[in-house]
């Protein structure tokens, strides 16, 4: 039994081979390759070509692993191969080992590693060469944005400057489109420059104490009177016990913010935008402001109403790039920033009802400095002090003066506005409301300005008769009209094209609002 | 009996080198690859100044380090061809201490230091990046194309053969 076994498993796999030392065979049992003795070895293949060379040293055991010697087939086989050159008196002799099956194995095995390692290099070299491509369009962004602000800055800059040189209706209006589309332009290109600090991974968040009272002033100032231009109310819901001072980045929360209420104020067309910020429990003199938008906007299609439920980020911002105009960078750069905060945001969205943005920012207190402070009235005039808001009146048959004049007021702060189209649309609604000051146009169709007034003052109501008006006129200059004016009770008159100097000043004069020394 | 020489290809795995046997001693190519362990020997003959010389061609497994090689696959070596892959960089990042040890242990024997695949870059753009690296080439070929194969072999004959 174990003769067999040895005889065909053992004994068949290998050969030994007699040679002389000019690498003829001299004998070989041929269990593997049937050799005649006095051939060359060589015919065998050509690796015995160089063993005639190595058998002229004596005493030398030489192992060859692993030689592939194809059959006659060409399918290649793998043998061990050891020479022994032998003593003096001695035939140099080979054993050759069939290990093909072994081999095959190990083939197998290498293929696979080497094909990997290949692949991989190639893998390798190509996000290489990807990340040098990211780097370089990074910092080509990061290049061309700051390039672009600094022009843009001067543009805003004259803009400024030219707006202040007496300019009529037209001017202003004019002025007002290139200041919007070059701030509008600015914010695409900050963006870019957050996009390519974010990817770079160079976009560091600040730690530093900051005054929170003076930011939610800041965003007072903003929002009172943007939402005021497509009548919307705004709330600001500020926690009291939220600490004057915090640490933290400023500019990000800001920016945060912003990005929220100016989504808000897109998607809202009627109702209320709501800013309500709540400390969340103290630990460690860390902190949680737990910030709420909440609009009364479109909402996200889809989400039912009846159906509040929380919305992806990821197809709130897709829906926003796509749907609405607007390049759809900011929220995701909001995403990135409150991740570097280690905040984060949800959102939840009604179709046709509205959205709802909470988002958790992370702060430390700062209790070195802190002291509480009052929110200041917002103010885009510091030098004047305005006891209450204003209830004015504005009268004008064109739409776009109407619209203009609303603008330059809400941009000023602290007026209600209502407007009439004529004459008689005023005398209409002075006896619904009392007014502080109606802005009087005095040509009007139906009833104009002039009637309008003496109408007025014929009131039976003292409150309603002794309305202040002034009139817009651009006759206002012909000394006739004047006359026209003070007799039939005019409070004041301003020329047009008047500027807003011209405008405020006249309206400080009939109000009596007190001019601050600077 | 003819003159007879072992050449044995040397380099990592992957640059061609059982590529470059078989286009030079069958005349083929494949793009497929397959992976050479152990040595595979093909044999051509070829004239040289009149005579018939027998080149045996070791085409042994490729390895990152050619010490790591079986030692007795070098024994009775005449001549080294030493092949790169320009499309890998691993392939030629130790290349100088590679043939300082071929200097080191097989003195006298002529090397040759070959760019194979020529075909996949462009040569002259190459040539700077070794230029760059302070490494000196001998020859560019292409086992795909044939192109300069068969004379970079011819090259190594004339260098064994001490012309
Ligand atoms: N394009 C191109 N591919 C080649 C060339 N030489 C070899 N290859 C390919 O490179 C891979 C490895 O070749 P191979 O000869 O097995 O390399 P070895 O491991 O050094 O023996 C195979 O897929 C070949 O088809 C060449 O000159 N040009
Ligand atoms: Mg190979």
């Amino acid at each position: 039994m174990i003769e067999n076994i040895r005889e065909k498993l053992i004994t068949h796999k290998n050969q030994v081979v007699l040679l002389n030392r000019e690498g003829q065979v001299v004998a070989s049992d041929n269990h593997l390759f049937t050799l005649l003795i006095g051939s060359d070895i060589a015919d065998i293949n050509p690796f015995f070509e160089t063993i005639a060379a190595l058998v002229i040293e004596e005493n030398q055991h030489i192992p060859f692993n692993c030689v592939i010697i194809p059959d006659a087939n060409n399918k290649p086989k793998y043998y061990d191969i050891e020479l022994h050159t032998g003593g003096t008196d001695e035939n140099p002799f080979l054993i050759i080992y069939d290990f093909t099956e072994h081999y095959e194995y190990i083939q197998g095995i290498s293929q696979e590693k080497n094909e990997l390692a290949i692949s991989n290099h190639f893998e390798a070299a190509k996000n290489r060469q990807l990340v040098a491509e990211k780097a370089f369009k990074n910092k080509f962004l990061a290049n061309i944005s700051h390039d672009l602000r600094t022009p843009l800055g001067a543009i805003l800059g004259f803009v400024d400057l030219l707006e202040k040189t007496g300019l009529n209706y037209e001017q202003q209006e004019m002025i007002q489109t290139i200041r919007q589309t070059t701030l509008h332009a600015k914010g695409l290109i900050d963006d870019l420059l957050d996009i390519s600090k974010i990817e770079a991974g160079a976009l560091k968040i600040e730690n530093k104490t900051f005054d929170f009272i003076d930011l939610m002033t800041h965003l007072e100032k903003i929002y009172v009177p943007k939402m005021a231009t497509k009548h919307l109310a705004y709330k600001m819901e500020i926690d009291a016990s939220i600490p004057n001072y915090l640490i933290g980045d400023k500019v990000r929360i800001l920016q945060i913010l912003i990005n929220f209420l100016d989504n808000a104020y897109k998607f809202t067309h009627k109702g209320s935008i709501t800013l309500r910020i709540k400390a969340g429990t103290v630990a460690d003199k860390k902190m949680l402001l737990l910030v709420e938008v909440i609009d009364t906007g479109i909402g996200f299609p889809g989400n039912k109403a009846g159906n509040k439920k929380e919305i992806p980020i990821d197809s709130f911002t897709k829906f926003h790039t796509t749907e609405i105009e607007g390049h759809g960078l900011g929220l995701s750069i909001v995403k990135k920033i409150l991740d570097l905060m280690q905040g984060d945001m949800h959102i939840d969205s009604e179709e046709g009802r509205g959205t709802t943005i909470l988002v958790r920012i992370p702060v430390a207190i700062d209790d070195k400095v802190n002291t509480k402070k009052q929110i200041a009235v917002a103010n885009t005039y510091q030098n004047v002090k305005m006891s209450k808001s204003y209830k004015l009146l504005i009268a004008d048959d064109n739409e776009i003066n109407q619209l203009l004049l609303t603008k330059i007021l809400v941009k000023h702060g602290g007026f209600y506005i209502d407007a009439a189209d004529n004459g008689r649309d005023v005398l209409e609604k002075v006896t619904l409301k009392d007014y502080d000051l109606i802005l009087m146009d005095i040509e009007m169709p139906e009833m104009d300005g002039i009637e309008a007034t003496i109408a007025i003052r014929k009131h039976p109501l003292a409150s309603t008769r002794n309305t202040p008006i002034i009139g817009l006129s651009a006759h206002v200059l012909d000394s006739t009209i004047t006359t026209t004016f003070n007799d039939a009770g005019m409070s004041g008159y301003v020329p047009k094209p008047y500027t807003r100097e011209q405008l405020f000043e006249e309206m400080y004069r009939v109000l009596k609002i007190e001019l601050l020394p600077k | 009996m003819s003159v007879s020489k072992k050449i044995v290809l040397v380099g990592h795995y992957g640059v061609g080198k059982s590529s470059l046997i078989r286009r030079f001693v069958q005349n083929i190519f494949s793009d497929s690859y397959q992976v050479t362990i152990g040595v595979h020997i093909l044999k051509k003959i070829v004239p040289y100044k009149g005579e018939e010389i027998t080149l045996v061609l070791w085409d042994i497994e490729g390895k990152e380090n050619i010490n790591q090689s079986r030692a007795s696959y070098l024994l009775g070596t005449s001549g080294f061809i030493f092949v790169i892959d320009p499309t890998r960089d691993s392939t030629y990042q130790n290349l100088k201490e590679e043939l300082i040890f071929l200097e080191k242990n097989y003195p006298k024997i002529p090397v040759i230091k070959l760019v194979n695949k020529s075909d996949l870059i462009d040569v002259e753009e190459f040539k700077k990046v070794l230029a760059i690296q302070n490494l000196e080439i001998d020859f560019f070929s292409s086992a795909k194309t044939g192109d300069n194969v068969e004379h970079v072999f011819m090259q190594l004959v004339s260098k064994m053969l001490g012309a």
